[in-house]
């Protein structure tokens, strides 16, 4: 993993395209900056990890199709 | 654009139920290829399964949430339309994952983060909506059901 030290008003840019600009440093919190073209998905990772687990709990499901059936539109 | 309604009928009777997820799905990236199928062919169930291509293993069953939960509403960004290549919307599916552990009526669905299936160009990608009040584990069944899902 690459580290950088950076500044509050600082930035990174990655492949010219997108910069990530330390906004704020307060105690343990740091605020970021994000300017990235808007095909660019970004999300914190805890919500990444979170529909990591549940699609592999989805995945791990078992349901009788007879139950299933009975739910209509 | 605004994506209300799924229907599945113009792939029906077609040799088109394969869809690709180019970027596979988050916690199954090596799985591109799946097969969309009705959990029943009448049309009235509104639950599907999508059974990967490569892996016997890999199976979910979703939910068309939107005639499940009366005022779901995903809207798509630019960045969706144009990684799937979607013209229209009545093209589009938004499917969402079913987990359960044998007992339906404990089951959840992931609102959070729907599938959205372009049938007419044969591809699909999970993405996450930024709305809060839309959970990862949503029970299918619950009191103000619509309540819980219609605040905006």
């Amino acid at each position: 993993m690459l580290v950088l030290g950076r500044k509050k008003g600082e930035s990174i840019v990655i492949d010219d395209q997108i910069e990530i600009t330390i906004t704020a440093v307060e105690g343990d919190t740091v605020k970021l900056g994000i300017t990235a073209p808007k095909q660019i998905s970004i999300h914190r990772k805890e919500i990444y990890l979170e529909i990591q687990a549940e699609n592999k709990l989805a995945t791990a499901s078992h349901l009788d199709l007879n139950e299933i059936l009975k739910i209509k539109k | 654009m605004k994506i209300k309604k799924a229907r599945l009928e113009e792939i029906e009777g077609r040799d088109k139920h394969l869809i690709s997820f180019r970027k596979g799905i988050l916690g199954f990236e090596d799985d591109k290829q799946y097969v969309l199928l009705p959990a029943d062919e009448t049309g009235e169930s509104p639950f599907f399964f999508l059974q990967s291509a490569e892996n016997a293993e890999v199976r979910f069953l979703l939910l068309d949430a939107f005639s499940f939960f009366q005022g779901y509403d995903v809207r798509l960004e630019e960045a969706v339309i144009e990684k799937l290549e979607i013209e229209q919307p009545e093209d589009v599916l938004v499917l969402t994952t079913v987990t359960a552990q044998g007992d339906l009526h404990q089951a959840t669905t992931n609102l959070k983060a729907p599938l959205v299936i372009n049938l007419k160009k044969q591809m699909g990608m999970q993405i996450v909506l930024d709305r809060k009040h839309y959970k990862i584990k949503q029970p299918l069944f619950e009191r103000n059901q619509k309540a819980v899902i219609g605040q905006v």
